[in-house]
């Protein structure tokens, strides 16, 4: 048993911190503001080898980092802006980290180099409007003709859409077959019959752009095919798996900043004759809060080391997703409290936490998502039905 | 172009507290850092290796946690490191610095350019290049913004004297340069680097009798005393009297402060 | 190391003897040899005086900047005897000169030349360095030089008592007391018989620097409600140009329409970290603390002894805000 990190592993961290103290926290509010992130911090991410995080350093190039060193990058980037962290995390995580594991020997060596050089940006889109938390059945078809797939229908809550290189899109290849008609592929945005739609204007994770996204006849080679045909809603789950301990270490680092600004602004707030922080009250809370954040940090840091180890982690990820996400939001609406009226402005940056928080309850599965997958396997073997 | 650069650690001044009752550094919580100063001068050393190429060394001295100096440099772009370590440099002073780094140049052989960071944080002096240069009879140069290489052994070092102001000197290899931490912004190091660092053989570990240093040359030339601590901040006091004698009063006071 | 028993014997009525070259061993010495004699290096003359009056020496200066005439005002600072040198030394000069003479002490001012001979020439005489002295003393007992060296940017200084001979120093003359400047006091001027090369003009080059904004101001003033008018507010400008700073305000000042959005001091405006704030007429709220938190001095003209920043302050003026200003203003442009 040990809890430490390996001496690369730190080397790495402290490194991601710099990073992001350096290069993320001063674009953050602008960000939030001008609902954009700046290329220019992508493009730095992509020179610090965060666009190829995960892609092995052979054969293409990557910076080969295991999942949870990976989850340390995504932690302190969202110490300073969880849009950041989110537009990498769904870049490396759901896209990237699917070509990697289902992608065919051509479209990897295709896409996989541009988008380690962070000139191909991923999106992931599964949702559509009538299937949010049951992908299961999808109105998007692929229709195979001859050596193509034709692609039809409308994708919404594409993340990193309006700045995407490359989409790995989910499509009923059977519709009759529910999820075991489902199939992902990868699309390059340069494919024609492939639009992208108006944008999302969220309550938070702002700066991330999120659009609607057209297939009108839109036409790719039986090679972007990933893994097999009908194994896609296998393919979404497993690369959701991946992506619950990403959206988890996300939580973690908002929430850690969130508490440091509680402190800050505790000590600096003067109320009956003193700093707010001298009310035991508010010395409670902040307690309280920083014991939350150190236990989301322990079930994600366990999660992502099952990850990284390949054992079997759905149950760890679900369960690390669902208490740091709410955490998060509870975290950051304390702190928000303890704020008062400052909090509720837009001024002090908490209030970015806060809106950004609320967002981690909801995507990748909501809450209620992550406690259906944890009672499925609490019951699995007993004569219970878990069904959603 | 063989050049060294000389790379410490120090305790992060963002972490290092003063503790007023004991009048001594508070060094609980305290994290030890590569200086980073320091890693200005790597950055210019990967410059001029990526202009002229040749191999950029650091050179290390401390007890073996500053290994982690050297896998940082070796992870931003130096191609080695050597450690000079051991019981007998623990807590040396300034002058035994100079002599042992200079010892581990000399190990190194060839050395065409040392180069230092310009003050070590927390509580150093920058006193280091001009101790080596004088150890090792080399030129000297302090404060460097900008190093470009010339082609008849020598070098063109752009000085920083005031904000704008510099001048530009010509020295003569081998040298030691300090590089001042308003140049050329360090680098990060890169992950497959960091993956990399700790492979066998980049480090070299060298105790000072193996660079032929005895006891003598390491003695003490300054013993380390308490802090001095200023009087604590006494806030909301008060400047008393009309407006025209608080205006003097308020004059006096910003000349004290050297703020006029 | 014995005390030098005929300088307590001037000292108790008897004739200060004018010391000879012969008798120059041991000794304070200041070695300013950037060619030119400025106040920093007199308040080094005055300190070297301190130091010397406690362990019983002279105080000698070697400079290069100093003609016969100049070099009296280093004995009105303080030196007992001034050696004149043309020309600039390297360091294997300045090691040739001294080894002779067996210092005790060697002092240099902090600057680019000082920094590289003087620690240079401590490792060349096997000295004992302290290489940032703010300040320095006699340990009385040990009869040992005790530097004070800034750490944490000058948080607090650290005692360093230096062991080996001869005891050195650079010393950053800007934290020095006023230089001595006393009429009576007596000493020789003599040739330093040093015959050094003279020194290569470096290339002088100048950089575009950012501009002064508030962010990254020296010196802030920073006016509010207090002011009243878009005139008075007008006075917090001038000063801020008068002492060579940034005028900002808060928002009631923006409210006002006195400064536009970049001019605003608060978490939606800019940081600050002067060395001084000015702030005229302010009242101060937590937004306003928390984006002035790095100030060094913060000096509040504020007639209502209530106002939150009162407290904040280190330095408060009860008066009204823009009747002070115009009396600063007129003390900085009589100076
Ligand atoms: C910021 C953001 C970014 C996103 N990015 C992407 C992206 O890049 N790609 C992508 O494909 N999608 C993305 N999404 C979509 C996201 O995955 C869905 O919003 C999410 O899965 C929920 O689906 P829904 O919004 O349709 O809600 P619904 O499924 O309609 O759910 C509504 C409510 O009903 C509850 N509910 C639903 N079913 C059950 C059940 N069986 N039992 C109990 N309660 C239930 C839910 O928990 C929720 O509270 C993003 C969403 C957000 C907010």
């Amino acid at each position: 048993m040990d809890f430490s990190l390996t001496p690369e592993q730190e080397m790495l961290s402290q490194m991601f911190r710099e990073f992001a103290a350096k290069e993320v926290a001063r674009t953050a509010d602008k960000a939030d503001k001008e609902e954009t992130l700046p290329l220019r911090l992508l493009k730095r991410a992509a020179a610090q080898g965060f666009m190829g995080a995960i892609a092995p350093e052979e054969p293409f190039g990557g910076a080969g980092l295991d999942f949870l060193t990976f989850t340390l990058l995504l932690e302190a980037l969202a110490t300073e802006c969880a849009s950041t962290a989110l537009t990498i995390h769904v870049h490396n995580t759901l896209t990237l980290g699917t070509l990697l594991r289902r992608g065919s020997a051509a479209i990897q060596a295709n896409l996989i180099p541009a988008m380690i050089a962070g000139e191909r940006i991923g999106a992931f889109a599964l949702t559509e409007a009538g299937a949010g938390s049951d992908p299961t059945h999808l109105r998007t078809t692929a229709v195979r003709v001859g050596s193509e797939y034709v692609l039809d229908g409308v994708k919404t809550w594409v993340s990193n859409a309006a700045i995407a290189g490359v989409f790995v899109i989910f499509a009923a290849t059977n519709p009759a077959a529910g999820p075991r008609g489902l199939s992902a592929f990868a699309v390059p945005v340069e494919t024609a019959g492939l639009v992208i739609g108006g944008r999302e204007h969220t309550l938070g994770l702002s700066a991330v752009s999120i659009h609607r996204v057209y297939l009108n006849e839109c036409r790719v080679p039986a090679d972007h095919l990933l893994g097999g045909e009908g194994e896609g809603y296998k393919i979404a789950l497993e690369t959701l798996d991946y992506g619950r301990v990403g959206t988890a270490a996300i939580a973690v680092g908002l929430a850690r900043r969130a508490v440091e600004l509680g402190i800050k602004f505790a000590g600096e707030r003067v109320q009956f004759g003193g700093p707010i922080g001298n009310k035991q009250a508010l010395q409670g809370y902040l307690a309280d809060c920083a014991t939350e954040v150190a236990a989301a940090e322990g079930l994600t840091r366990r999660a992502a080391w099952l990850a990284a180890q390949g054992q079997p982690f759905t149950q760890q990820a679900a369960m690390a997703k669902l208490f740091a996400s709410r955490m998060a939001a509870n975290v950051t609406n304390k702190i928000l409290q303890i704020h008062g009226g400052y909090g509720y402005i837009m001024d002090y940056p908490i209030q970015r936490y806060y809106r950004d928080a609320r967002g981690l309850e909801i995507i990748e599965g909501t809450s209620q998502i992550q406690q259906i997958v944890i009672a499925s396997n609490l019951f699995a073997g007993t004569n219970v039905k878990v069904r959603p | 172009m063989r050049i060294v650069v000389c790379m410490k650690q120090v305790y992060d001044p963002a972490t290092t507290r003063i503790s007023r009752s004991r009048e001594e550094f508070d060094l609980r919580g305290a994290v030890k850092i590569t200086n980073t100063p320091d890693k200005h001068a790597l950055e210019a050393a990967l410059r001029l290796r990526a202009a002229v190429g040749g191999e950029v060394i650091a050179l290390s001295l401390g007890d073996a946690e500053a290994d982690d100096v050297c896998r940082e440099a070796i992870a931003m772009g130096a191609d080695r490191a050597l450690l000079i370590s051991g019981p007998e440099v623990i807590g040396v002073t300034g002058r035994a610095v100079a002599r042992a780094l200079t010892a581990g140049v000399r190990y190194l052989d060839a050395v065409d350019l040392v180069l230092t960071g310009q003050v070590g944080l927390t509580d150093g002096t920058g006193s280091l290049a001009p101790r080596l240069a004088a150890e090792l009879g080399w030129e000297v140069c302090l404060d460097a913004v900008r190093l470009a290489p010339m082609t008849d052994g020598q070098i063109e070092v752009t000085v920083a004297c005031s904000p704008g102001v510099g001048e530009i000197v010509c020295l003569a290899l081998p040298a030691v340069i300090s590089v001042a931490t308003g140049s050329e912004r360090p680098r990060y190091a890169h992950p497959a680097r960091i993956a990399n660092a700790w492979a066998p053989g980049l480090v070299e570990v060298c105790s000072c009798t193996r660079l032929g240093l005895d006891a003598a040359a390491l003695t003490a030339d300054v013993e380390v005393g308490g802090l001095i601590l200023p009087p604590e901040r006494t806030r909301g006091q008060t400047i008393v009297g009309p407006t025209e004698t608080a205006a003097d009063e308020l004059v006096g006071l910003l000349r004290t402060k050297r703020i006029l | 190391m014995g005390m030098d028993l005929s300088y307590l014997e001037a000292l108790m009525g008897g004739v200060a003897a004018e010391p000879t070259t012969s008798e120059s061993a041991g000794g304070v010495w200041v070695v300013g040899v950037e060619g030119r004699l400025d106040d920093g290096l007199l308040r080094l003359v005055g300190k070297a005086r301190v130091l010397a009056d406690a362990l019983g020496a002279y105080v000698y200066l070697l400079t290069n900047g100093s003609d016969r005439e100049a070099a009296e005002s280093t004995i009105r600072a303080g030196a007992d005897q001034v050696l004149l040198a043309q020309g600039s030394p390297t360091l294997t000069d300045l090691v040739s000169f001294f080894e002779p003479r067996q210092p005790e002490v060697i002092l240099f001012p902090r600057t680019r030349v000082g920094r590289i001979l003087g620690a240079g020439l401590a490792q060349r005489l096997d000295g004992g360095l302290c290489g940032h002295a703010a300040d320095l003393e006699v340990d009385p007992i040990y009869r040992r030089i005790v530097a004070h060296q800034p750490v944490l940017d000058d948080a607090a200084r650290q005692r360093m008592t230096i062991l080996a001979a001869p005891a050195m120093a650079i010393v950053d003359t800007a934290a020095l007391p006023a230089a001595f400047n006393e009429p009576w006091r007596s000493g020789a001027v003599a040739d330093a018989g040093a015959d050094w090369v003279p020194a290569a003009e470096p290339r002088p080059i100048t950089w575009p620097q950012p501009a002064v904004t508030l962010a990254n101001a020296a010196v802030v003033v920073a006016g509010g409600r207090g002011l009243k008018t878009v005139e008075g507010f007008a006075l917090a400008r001038q000063l801020a140009q008068a002492l060579g700073g940034v005028a900002g305000g808060d928002l009631t000042a923006l409210d006002a329409g006195w400064i536009a959005e970049e001019e605003l001091i608060g978490l939606t405006g800019a940081r600050i970290a002067p060395k001084l704030l000015l702030a005229l007429g302010l009242d101060g709220d937590t937004s306003l603390f928390m984006s002035i938190q790095d100030a060094g001095l913060i000096v509040a003209v504020q007639p209502d002894p209530a106002a939150p920043i009162v407290a904040a302050a280190d330095y408060n003026i009860h008066a009204d805000p823009a009747d002070f200003a115009r009396a600063l203003l007129e003390r900085l442009s009589r100076a």
